[in-house]
């Protein structure tokens, strides 16, 4: 019994300490947050001692993996005083990691992410305003509409460098449109849905289906909603100051015209609501179906296949615009890190338009700064590159992006997409129950 | 039916059952089996083969030219064997005392086994991992087997516990009678009963820790001493992409250690004669 | 049994070295979590949270996707344990005993168990995929089916789906530890039955099981505990679990704890969750008593 007592003072007496240390720990450092902010200006200001600092790298592919390195290199080998520390990591733990880190102040300084996820952490104060600290240079040498991804409505500052962007495109076996006699869409001459239509109708045969493209889970959701923009579609409307979901005949209009070349043409089969991105691509390798509409990077994968058929990349279907929304891989520094100026020393070194050539060929998508744009590695390089840099300045910044509870949204709507795309429900069904099963999760956001 | 003919007929039952259970054990770990061994193209084909066309080490080649898997099996090597180590150790003294005795320590040792084991991870990760980086151990391998120790311990405790029960306590007195010191008696009666149920709890421990991912994510930060339950997800890449090659290569290279670790258990799970020790 | 209290000192020094590893790694991490299921706990304002009393557990009892992954927690939990009781009290039976290749044959059954979770989920993703998987190939071709199901997105299959993954994962270890007790079984004492000439079911009945009942009780509240808390492979397999048909209690807390940084209510998940498991294990075995069972865990 005694020792039970005595087990418990020991207990209670641990917790307050380990409560008072954290709180203590949180302190200093929003102090320490705050007066970097006030006494810096416009420019980088140089490190002058010794600083070692953590870089958190996403990369997976081969290629990107490389130029990672190589980049990291590069800096420590020019930087007199700063030492950068390579650390990998993964997409699917990240979140994992950046929550318990900002917990415990154990975070990287330097980590790899992307937009909309970053909103959450800056919600939360766990992120530097780079704003704060970053070159006029740096500022103008990438758009404004790509800065605005990682600026978040109620919240002043830019949360994160983006570098690199994903566009959706039209990837079509080139034999099979032969075949048919379907002219290919070019950048300058684009289809519109109803042509894109048209055209998988005339590539379906036995066998094949013209069109694919994953609808499944709520990515599938996300894929649709992101294209949607060229039609004009908003699908979330904030007038009165809280978010809702609206279902007008803009926001129907892709999932209608997915849902009749399911059912009406049998030009899409509805396995693509079970079909992941890879799992279309693999059709499409497969000569199974003609064309997919999928991200750029896909293009990495279809050259690994080594297809025994010729391909082209198309830009994707427009409607009243050729705007799809935007989204961006960003680098973001921890609001724990010690030496911020350091971090942003070697973000904008990282970051230049050099080294976005370098990232986006790694991972196959496309580079954020103007002059990478331009960059003749890129334009000269082939497997369609000119296409997705094409389609790259059509990428715009859409409002809902900043709801911090959109990926909510898409999961809790996704059982009434499917049962649409899948034929069981009607169209007015479909809208009215996206609103009910989306609203609430708009609701925490509010 | 004479005797033999008897015995080959359950023996080809028995076998038939067995290939039939473990179809349905191997058939998706064959799958992986093949997929590290296919050339890109194939896998990204989609053709669903056992057999590779074109069987291909690259898979490895890339898995281990990108990350330090030999490097990473140490690691994980080192955290497994001492976790496992250490839970037994441990377990064995208190579960026998469990079993044993009667009190309060019982209960209260008895409960917080039960709750330990009912508490779901989610719960007490950023607690603990709070208290670990408070006491020393951020980006230290001994954090994680202390850590891996402790959370084995209740199931290592409870399994022993039972294995312990399942010995009659007169084994021990009739042994204690014939003059055998307790020390004697818990080497040379007790030990060699429990041997399947400590089996077990190594086992148990060894797995757990080789495979655990989350906490060894946020604790562990040196490139150098990542455990390779990091590594195999590296390969999972954004949006949909995985690279499946390297990942099933990579996958294999984490799974064979415990399959030969367990092959060596294995063999000690033959039952101890326990006749002789009565009547002697 | 003998009741030993003399030597009280001798049973501290004994269980000294595990008691304070445990005080620190996990007493004072479990007493940490559930009392933040008592207050406001959220992410960015670090610590600085109220006391709230039961405000968390009210929101629960009328949190409809919560109570839903408590019914889908439980239809796991059980789904799994289930099934993996009765295949792997035969698979134990099977691997038990002197014969060719046991070896072989035992170190084959762990081949699951020693996969790291992440690519049991990954093995099984392939195995379900809708046009190449394995088990739609095999199926098609022995014309059982004609069409291509999508195992995992299917409300109607996700949820039988995930639970043979769930069942494939717990079969090596729930067998093995049967195995062991089996393998701890009297020998004379099987042997002196089936000299008397009783039928393998009967030695089964009266010989084996009463010796190996306490232990699978055992193995059955602690398959039916891990089942219920499993996060990680679920997790994978169905990709975060959109729409809820496989939304796992621990799925449901992790998405409180890291996608909306509400401390305070996951942890009151977490406890919810043990209640809940709890509840459901005592009642489990006031079954087991009253139908002649002995078993004392």
């Amino acid at each position: 019994m005694k020792l039970r007592k005595i087990n418990q003072i020991i207990a209670s007496a641990s917790l307050l300490a380990l409560i008072a240390g954290c709180a203590s720990t949180t302190e200093s450092t929003n102090t320490e947050n705050e007066s970097n902010g006030a006494s810096s200006d416009s420019s980088t200001e140089t490190v002058m001692e010794p600083v070692e600092i953590e870089f958190y790298s996403l990369a997976w592919q081969e290629g990107a993996i490389a130029s990672h390195e190589e980049i990291v290199d590069a800096f420590n080998a020019q930087s007199d005083y700063i030492t950068v520390n390579l650390i990998q990591g993964d997409w699917g733990a990240i979140d994992q990691l950046l929550t318990t880190c900002f917990e415990a102040s154990t975070c990287p300084d330097v980590f790899h992410f992307e937009d909309g996820a970053l909103r959450t952490y800056a919600g939360r104060g766990n992120l530097v305003d780079l704003s704060t600290l970053m070159s006029e240079e740096f500022r103008s040498s990438m758009p404004e509409s790509a800065w605005a991804t990682t600026q978040f409505g109620d919240l002043e500052g830019i949360y994160g460098a983006p570098f690199l962007m994903e566009s959706r495109l039209i990837l079509a076996n080139k034999d099979m449109m032969n075949a048919a006699g379907v002219a290919p869409a070019t950048v300058e001459d684009p289809w519109t849905w109803a042509e894109f239509r048209s055209a998988a109708d005339k590539m379906t045969k036995s066998g094949v289906h013209g069109a694919g493209m994953s609808l499944r889970g709520s990515g599938g959701v996300n894929g649709v909603v992101r294209l949607a923009s060229s039609v004009g579609a908003n699908y979330f409307e904030n007038s009165n100051g809280s978010w809702t979901t609206i279902m007008g005949p803009n926001e129907l209009e892709l999932p209608k015209l997915l849902h009749d070349m399911i059912h009406v043409d049998g030009s899409m089969s509805a396995d693509m609501l079970g079909q992941s991105g890879s799992g279309v691509n693999t059709l499409f390798l497969q000569e199974a179906l003609a064309m997919q509409i999928t991200g750029d990077y896909m293009r990495s994968q279809v050259v690994a296949g080594e297809p025994a058929f010729e391909w082209i990349a198309m830009p994707a279907p427009i409607g009243v615009s050729a705007k799809q929304a935007n989204n961006s891989q960003t680098f973001s520094i921890a609001a724990t890190s010690d030496s911020p100026d350091a971090a942003m020393e070697f973000l904008e070194f990282a970051l230049s338009a050099e080294s976005q050539v370098k990232l986006a060929l790694g991972d196959w998508l496309v580079p954020v700064a103007t002059d990478a744009l331009k960059s003749p590695d890129l334009t000269g390089a082939g497997d369609f590159w000119d296409v997705s840099l094409a389609l790259a300045l059509n990428l715009d910044y859409a409002a809902w992006q900043e709801i911090s509870t959109y990926g909510d949204w898409r999961s809790e709507s996704a059982p009434a997409w499917f049962d649409y795309l899948n034929g069981d429900i009607s169209l007015s069904e479909f809208s009215s129950r996206v609103i009910s099963l989306g609203d609430p999760a708009l609701a925490r956001a509010n | 039916m004479s005797r033999t003919v008897r015995r080959n007929l359950l023996l080809a039952l028995r076998y038939t059952l067995l290939i039939i259970m473990l179809t349905f054990v191997l058939s998706p770990a064959l799958w992986l089996f093949s997929v590290a061994f296919k050339t890109q193209p194939e896998i990204l084909s989609g053709v669903p083969s056992i057999f590779p066309n074109e069987p291909t080490l690259d898979n490895f080649r890339s898995a281990f030219a990108e990350q330090a898997i030999f490097r990473s099996a140490g690691n994980s090597m080192l955290v497994s064997v001492s976790a496992a180590f250490l839970t037994v150790m441990l377990a064995v003294p208190a579960a026998y005392f469990l079993a044993r005795y009667r009190g309060v320590a019982n209960k209260v040792i008895f409960g917080w086994a039960i709750l330990a084991q009912m508490v779901p991870f989610i719960l007490i990760i950023i607690p603990l991992y709070l208290l670990v980086i408070r006491l020393g151990f951020y980006n230290n391998l001994l954090g994680l087997i202390l850590v891996y120790t402790v959370w084995s311990l209740p199931y290592a405790l409870w399994i022993l516990r039972n294995f312990i029960l399942s010995i009659p306590y007169e084994l021990e007195e009739s042994a204690a009678i014939d003059g055998a010191s307790r020390f004697q008696v818990l080497t040379h009666i007790v030990a060699p009963l429990l041997t399947p149920g400590l089996v077990v709890a190594t086992a148990f421990a060894f797995i757990n820790s080789w495979n655990e991912f989350f906490f060894a994510l946020i604790l562990i930060r040196d490139p150098e001493l990542t455990p390779l339950s990091l590594l195999i997800v590296r390969f999972i890449g954004a949006g949909e992409g995985i690279r499946l090659g390297p990942l099933a290569a990579a996958a294999l290279v984490a799974t064979i250690p415990s399959v030969i670790a367990f092959a060596f258990l294995q063999k000690r799970l033959a039952g101890a004669l326990i006749g002789g020790a009565v009547k002697g | 049994m003998s009741r030993r209290r003399g030597r009280v000192g001798l049973e501290w020094a004994i269980l000294l070295p595990t008691l304070l590893p445990v005080a620190l790694f996990s007493v004072l991490p479990i007493g940490y979590g559930i009392f933040l299921a008592f207050t406001n706990a959220r992410a960015g304002n670090n610590l600085q949270f109220e006391f709230t009393g039961l405000e968390n557990f009210k929101r629960l009892v009328s949190d409809a996707p919560f109570l839903g992954s408590l019914q889908v927690g439980l239809i796991w939990a059980l789904g799994v344990t289930g099934v993996t009781l009765i295949l792997s009290m035969g698979f134990a039976l099977l691997l038990n005993g002197n014969f060719p290749g046991r070896t072989l044959f035992r170190s084959l059954a762990i081949v699951p168990w020693a996969v790291p979770p992440v690519v049991v989920a990954l093995m099984w993703l392939l195995v379900y995929e809708p046009n190449s998987g394995l088990l739609n190939t095999v199926l098609t071709s022995t014309g059982a089916i004609d069409k291509n199901v999508s195992w995992l997105i299917q409300p109607g299959f996700a949820l039988p789906a995930a639970i043979v993954v769930g069942v494939w994962a717990a079969l090596p270890q729930t067998t093995l530890v049967i195995l062991a007790a089996l393998q701890s079984v009297p020998k004379e004492l099987e042997e002196a039955a089936s000299i008397d000439r009783a039928s393998v079911f009967g030695i089964f009945r009266i010989v084996t099981w009463p010796s190996i009942r306490r232990i699978v009780y055992a193995i059955a509240t602690l398959d039916f505990i891990s089942a219920f808390n499993n996060f990680s492979l679920v997790f994978v397999l169905t990709d975060g679990a959109p729409g809820g048909a496989v939304r796992l209690p621990a799925i449901f807390a992790y998405q409180q704890a890291f996608q909306f940084g509400d401390y305070g209510y996951s942890a009151a998940v977490g406890v919810a969750m043990i209640l809940v498991m709890s509840l459901a294990i005592v009642l489990a075995f006031r079954v087991v008593i009253q139908s002649g069972g002995k078993g004392n865990v």
